[in-house]
């Protein structure tokens, strides 16, 4: 049985990991191979050329460590790459995010890595800021931590009214938030 | 492309096309909220302009888009229930005749709160899912 998951390529400076989760890839692996692997993290494609049945548990917790580090790795280049972005950056006046929101960003970095749920994008937000955005088939979410240190989150599906509300910069709201996020992205 | 004289043109027909440019589009093929902004919002219109004038001076690595002019979001309400319509106006300028932008107005007033970033979000949403991209990012 081969794998097939399809993971587009990464385009630019700010694109993290692709967005694969459990139940897309329990399409394609065994039940009990499935579960090793991590919710939001890109498969490596030397897995994916594999006849998964093959794939021992202990090559695809090492693969796992690995692909997991290089995720976090690049998001946290995304935001150091933030760090460096200048005010006008798309030549409409939008301030380029500041240290509020990059610290915000950066300690949603640690969430993400709890909860294993990767953002698709970090970029800059014309709204002043840096958004953290994830998408499956018809599905987006996104996460803005602004320069004046609110945090808004819409939720939103093709052709429906999107979920939108605003947080506080709180251990738990941040948790609830990403338990939603999760769910919203990855339910079936 | 220069404004060279010429005066302000307020009339925008339903199908006149709005010409934007953005940095990231998502997984999904739509332009990443993150690139759409609640209140001015820069646009090119059809009338004056060629879609890749957008990308003028210097984001050439840039990908853009468009929406109708019927398109823009017309059904947002803020907390108070009143609802916030959104007008776009010609606002040439010396180097690109064709710029206009996006305005919110709430009871006939220009709207731009301080905070409340729901709404502000609510509408970039749903602008989103509104434009066509004619070329992605490079």
């Amino acid at each position: 049985m081969n794998a097939t998951v399809n993971i587009q390529d990464v385009y630019s400076g700010y694109k993290t990991s692709g967005l694969i989760c459990k139940d897309q890839l329990s399409k394609h692996l065994p039940s009990q191979t499935s579960q090793k692997v991590y919710v939001g993290l890109e498969v490596p494609t030397n897995i994916l050329s594999k006849d998964i049945s093959s794939i021992s548990d202990k090559e695809i917790d090492i693969q796992k460590e690995s692909v997991l580090q290089d995720s976090i790795n690049r998001i946290n280049q995304a935001i150091n790459d933030l760090r460096k972005l200048k005010d006008n950056w798309n030549g409409y006046e939008s301030a380029a995010p500041n240290r509020k929101a990059l610290d915000i960003a950066e300690q949603f970095v640690y969430h993400f890595h709890n909860k294993g749920l990767y953002p698709n994008h970090v970029a800059p937000s014309v709204e002043e800021g840096v958004a953290f955005s994830f998408s499956r088939e018809n599905k987006y979410a996104i996460i803005e931590c602004y320069n004046d240190g609110e945090i808004a989150i819409a939720l939103h599906e093709s052709g429906k009214e999107p979920k939108v509300w605003e947080i506080s910069f709180s251990d738990s709201e941040i948790q609830d938030a990403l338990e939603e996020i999760n769910l919203f992205i990855n339910e079936a | 492309m220069y404004r060279n004289g010429r005066p302000e043109d307020q009339c925008f027909l339903p199908e006149e096309k709005l010409f934007l440019r953005f940095q990231v589009v998502s997984d999904d093929g739509k332009v990443d909220v993150s690139q759409i902004k609640f209140y001015g919002q820069s646009v090119n219109r059809e009338k004056y302009s060629k879609p890749y004038y957008i990308l003028f001076p210097n984001f050439f690595h840039w990908g853009y888009g468009y929406l109708h002019v019927r398109e823009i979001p017309d059904d947002i309400r803020g907390g108070d229930g009143i609802p916030i319509k959104f007008k776009v106006e010609h606002e040439p300028l010396e180097e690109n005749y064709s710029h206009s932008s996006i305005y919110p107005y709430k009871s006939g007033k220009q709207y731009n709160p301080s905070r409340g970033r729901k709404i502000k979000l609510e509408y970039r949403t749903k602008m989103r899912e509104k434009i066509r991209i004619l070329k992605n990012p490079d």
